[in-house]
């Protein structure tokens, strides 16, 4: 159906009377309609520029009129006369002959009317001026008995303006005071005529009449039925409006929730651990030499108070025997005395493989899929790319034919499901990992690949302690890097900066969109 | 991640190939390195702590021709006999008591070579030496020093000598404290009052390790006989850091030679460097197991032998000579991964585990997520803030007068020294950063505080709290309160507010939520004072709720 179609005529009022009145009295002069409907020209040029844009009348410039109004000078002469005629009055008056001089001293006229005066009363053939022994003198030479065309025009721009094709006969005369300075001034004026089209004039009558129009529908309308009697004011649906802005859900929560979903969706269960930590499940249990750098204090956060907590005993023997010579895993060990004491400090996690590792000490459950995002520490000043705190996503894969290459598709599904589809591995080291790997993912908007995250195996020496015989499938992928490149932030540390701003032009359907096309 | 720069020409001198600077990084990658930058002349890469034969770009140059199949297989590395001694003292056991050594001559060292070989032992002293603490390395001019040579410990004034960088002579207590790389490394000899001595059979130091060589021996272009000191703590690393960089030198060019170490008093003697390889025994199952693909022996051999490894085939299985410079290799899965990289990563195939599993989130998550919707839904906007925090913020600017329950020991950051107890002064700070945003502001946060818990094996645990605040000019207790009877009322909860006057409220205005005689929460108008140490000019109502106690997570 076209919009021309279905089109519900909807005049505003004063349009409304416009068109009926050039529908009634034929093409009009907006200051013709003004006149008649008693309102202002600026209202019915207005209407006329609606009337247009609906096809309901055209506008065009009729004619060009010129107007007169009184100079300056023209305001004075009016009242005393023109400089020429109260020149031949004085002459007359001195016995139709006197010098310059005699003239100048009766104070009737200034020095520049009299100058004035001289010039056209001499040009209209009134006067004679001659020269001798030294002295000007002036004579009539005919005296204008009846007023002038000239004088005639002032007298009627005395009245107020007047329109120069009015004036006939006078017009030279309006054209010659016009070029004398400021004495008549002669303005443009277009004209502007407004028609009914076609259409206007094909309307019924009744689209014309004028109705009561509704502007806020209430209760009482609705009840008694009265707005079917009745029309809706249209509105401007331009006119600015107060903005309405928030709630929002964090990005990260939002991108945490999306996180968990899919692991949730690939059929892992959700964990949590502690983050307040035994070094012993951060590291030891991990085949983290006790000197290893990572568990150094630029590091890692230890805590003053507490400071240690107690390690699981038996296990801790056992991990213990691991680190000094393979503890019967096959290994060699690191070949060094492993401290209990080193094992009881206290960490804020490093990592949530301190977790999942807890997790798989205790969980006889085969196969098992668990997952966990969560929040880690590392002792590092605060910069745009680092966070002291920052979030993770882990999880372990345990079953008897796990294997590297399920770990590599399983990372790939994930990121995929997050709308990053080019995903590649490089080989990479964890102390608690064998075989290790790292997983980059291409950034079309960035043309680069970025390092999101590791993964690997379970070393021998980390789950043969807890009597774990199966392959065990483990990754940590970071999750703020992740979030930098769906949410589109160059600072990390804005994540945790909770500016309204920011918050509240986070576009949770964007991002879900990005995600799904990839 | 310890670094490297691999220039262009000179790695392509080493293997023999002319290279580009993009086939280097993809090699680099290819053997777990990662590339920092690509340029014309040289690649910038950094590896891994487990990998030091990397530091130098001759043994990573090593790698690539396996790689490239230039060649496979380990090279052969020996050192022949030599008249050199070093006798060690008993006096060295309480300070630093190992020492290997090794002589390496026909050197011909440019500036390029000298440059790696520094490079090359910084990265040993930091990735193998831990900051010089378990071993640290000496490199001398041979031809400045007599053998046989003496490994002992002296007092800390008892000698002499003019330190490398140093014009005078000074006793190792002058050095510790006036000379700059002392003063660095003093540290490691704190609270020991004997200095490690290498002297030679003339009474010249060579060194005061892990401190500082002579000036005596320092490496000159002309230098032709290197004689490499290892000292340290550990022996086996002590070994482990003079084979890496005997090899090196071999691969430069030199020819190595043993000396005869002699622990005095313990009828013990052995020849260092020990540059023979270690035997392993790897089941090919194990390997086509954990990296998911049916390989044959002769696949494992091949993959293996680029990586510079030796392998055949036996009965048992796959017969692996690892050489002396690989300090990596502790287990078999260490050799099951050499096989996936010398297969090549990009090689393996990413496939689903086949492992079924039904999906769960814990039930706390999903309470979790009904309460962020709920909260969601009255008109507030969720914040997220660091469970790290500190003393002043959440206590003393709270008006909480007492000590955080977690204290951090050595924070970087003066920023951080405890963990939050209460979400509510992260989020008054979050009002206060926010100030110039327009008004009013309704926040709230879903998250964890710490509290401490010495039942737990671990001292402290974490509590799931709820905190929520209205900010603006006219905002109000009742206009809170309705809120919180709101969210009460989705724990079935209504009308159990107390009373109760808090540090950081307005006196008088302040509630405690009870349950079941336990406070779960509170409520109030935040006090004056509070909003005045948070830099914040404008009212606040806010309420905190402990889940954990209403038993929700």
């Amino acid at each position: 159906m076209s919009e021309q179609g279905r089109e519900e005529l909807e005049l505003h009022p004063l349009e409304r009377r416009v068109l009926s009145l050039i529908i009634s009295e034929g093409p009009l002069g907006f200051d013709e309609v003004a006149a008649k409907l008693a309102v202002n020209v600026g209202a019915v040029a207005k209407a006329a520029e609606w009337l247009a844009s609906k096809g309901l009348a055209e506008s065009s410039k009729a004619s060009v009129t010129h107007v007169m109004t009184l100079g300056e000078e023209g305001l004075v002469y009016v009242e005393k006369g023109l400089p020429e005629r109260r020149l031949v009055e004085t002459l007359k008056s001195m016995g139709g002959e006197a010098t310059l001089g005699q003239i100048e001293s009766t104070g009737i006229l200034g020095k520049d009317e009299l100058n004035i005066g001289i010039i056209w009363a001499k040009r209209n053939g009134w006067i004679t001026v001659s020269k001798s022994d030294g002295e000007v003198r002036l004579r009539i030479e005919r005296y204008p008995d009846s007023k002038t065309d000239d004088e005639l025009v002032l007298e009627i721009l005395k009245r107020g303006a007047a329109r120069l094709e009015d004036m006939g006969p006078l017009q030279p005369a309006c054209e010659r005071l016009s070029r004398r300075p400021k004495v008549l001034r002669i303005s443009e004026v277009s004209r502007y005529v407004l028609t009914p089209t076609k259409k206007a004039l094909s309307l019924p009558p009744e689209a014309l009449v004028e109705r009561e129009e509704i502007t806020q529908l209430t209760p009482e309308l609705l009840i008694s039925g009265a707005w079917r009697e009745k029309r809706f004011r249209r509105y401007d649906i331009y006119a600015p409006v107060k903005p309405v802005q928030g709630p929002r859900q964090h990005p990260l929560t939002h991108l945490i929730q999306l996180i968990k979903s899919i692991f949730v969706e690939l059929g892992f269960e959700e964990i949590q651990g502690p983050l307040v930590e035994l070094a012993f499940w951060n590291f030891d249990a991990l085949f983290q030499p006790q000197d290893h750098p990572a568990r150094e204090m630029h590091d890692t956060f230890y805590l003053s108070n507490p400071a240690t907590g107690e390690p699981p005993n038996e296990l801790s023997a056992r991990v213990g025997r691991v680190h000094r010579d393979g503890g019967g895993t096959g290994s060699r060990g690191w070949g060094y005395e492993w401290s209990v004491e080193e094992a009881s400090r206290l960490v804020l996690r490093t990592h949530t493989t301190a977790t999942t590792i807890r997790h798989l000490a205790q969980s006889p459950k085969r196969p098992l899929k668990v997952f966990t995002v969560d929040r880690v520490f590392r002792n590092e000043k605060v910069d745009w790319r680092r966070l002291a705190e920052f979030h993770q996503v882990e999880g372990i894969l345990v079953d008897r034919n796990a294997n590297l290459r399920q770990l590599m598709g399983l990372i790939k599904e994930f990121y995929s499901r997050m709308g990053l589809k080019k995903v590649r591995f490089r080989p990479s080291y964890f102390p608690y990992t064998e075989p290790s790997a790292e997983v980059d993912v291409y950034v079309e908007g960035k043309g680069s690949w970025v390092e999101l995250g590791g993964m690997g195996i379970f070393r021998p020496e980390v789950t043969l302690p807890l009597g774990v015989k199966e392959p065990v499938l483990a990754w940590g992928l970071g999750l703020e890097r992740l979030a930098i490149l769906l949410l589109d932030v160059n600072d990390v540390r804005a994540l945790y900066q909770n500016d309204l701003r920011w918050l509240l032009s986070f576009n949770p359907l964007k991002l879900e969109r990005a995600r799904v096309s990839g | 991640m310890p670094a490297i720069t691999l220039k262009v020409d000179r790695v392509s001198r080493f293997v023999g190939a002319q290279l580009s600077p993009n086939q280097i990084a993809d090699l680099a990658a290819a053997l777990g390195m990662s590339v920092e930058e690509v340029g014309e002349a040289e690649v910038k890469v950094e590896y891994n702590p487990n990998r030091p034969d990397f530091g130098s770009q001759v043994s990573v140059a090593r790698a690539f021709k396996g790689l490239l199949e230039i060649e496979l297989g380990a090279r052969r590395y020996s050192a022949r006999p030599s008249s050199v001694v070093v006798e060690v003292e008993r006096s060295v056991e309480s300070v630093r008591p190992y020492i290997a050594c090794a002589l390496v001559r026909s050197l011909i060292l440019g500036e390029e070579d000298i440059a790696d070989l520094i490079a090359l032992q910084e990265d040993l002293h930091w990735i193998l030496g831990r900051d010089r603490r378990k071993i640290a390395i000496g490199l001398h001019d041979y031809a400045k020093v007599r053998p046989p040579f003496t490994y002992r410990a002296v007092g800390l004034s008892e000698i002499r000598f003019i330190p490398l960088g140093y014009y005078q002579e000074m006793t190792p207590q002058q050095i510790l404290a006036e000379h700059p790389t002392g003063r660095k490394y003093a540290w490691i000899l704190q609270g020991k009052d004997l200095a490690p001595i290498i002297l030679d059979s003339r009474g010249n130091v060579l060194s005061f390790p892990p401190i500082i060589n002579s000036s005596l021996t320092e490496l000159r272009p002309e230098t032709r006989e290197l004689f490499i000191d290892v000292t340290g703590t550990d022996e086996k690393t002590v070994n482990q850091a003079l084979n890496i960089l005997v090899t090196t030198l071999i691969d430069l060019g030199g020819v190595a030679y043993k000396t005869l170490i002699r622990y005095k008093g313990k009828r013990r003697q052995i020849y260092t460097p020990n540059l023979s390889t270690t035997k392993w025994l790897l089941d090919p199952s194990l390997a086509s197991s954990l990296i998911g693909l049916e390989l044959s022996t002769r696949d494992i051999v091949k993959a293996l032998r680029r990586m510079r490894l030796d392998a055949k085939a036996s009965r048992g299985g796959v017969i692996v000579s690892v050489p002396p410079y690989r300090v990596d290799i502790l287990h078999p899965v260490d050799l099951v991964e050499e096989v996936a990289i010398g297969i090549g990563y990009e090689n393996l195939e990413p496939v689903l585990p086949e492992t079924a599993g039904i999906g769960a989130l814990l039930p706390a998550s999903k309470i979790l997520d009904v309460l962020r919707r709920f909260m969601l839904g009255m008109g507030f906007t969720e914040v997220v803030n660091t469970t790290l925090s500190n003393t002043e913020r959440d206590f003393n600017w709270m008006l909480i007068n007492r000590e955080p329950g977690v204290k951090i020991l050595n924070p970087v950051s003066i920023m951080y020294d405890c963990l939050r107890e209460l979400l509510l002064p992260g989020i008054l700070s979050n009002l206060a950063a926010n100030s110039k945003n327009p008004y009013p502001q309704r926040l709230f946060e879903l998250g964890d505080v710490i509290v401490r818990n010495d039942t737990l094996p671990e001292r402290a645990g974490r509590e799931t709290h709820l905190a929520f605040v209205i900010c603006h000019s006219t905002a109000s207790f009742s206009e809170l309160k309705a809120v919180l009877e709101e969210v009460l009322r989705l724990f079935e909860l209504e009308n159990n507010l107390t009373a109760k006057d808090y540090p950081f409220f307005i006196p008088g205005r302040g509630a405690a939520v009870v349950r079941e005689g336990v406070e779960v929460g509170f409520i109030g108008e935040i006090h004056p004072s509070v909003l005045e140490n948070f830099g914040l000019y404008m009212p606040v109502v806010g309420c905190e709720l402990n889940l954990s106690l209403l038993s929700v997570t």
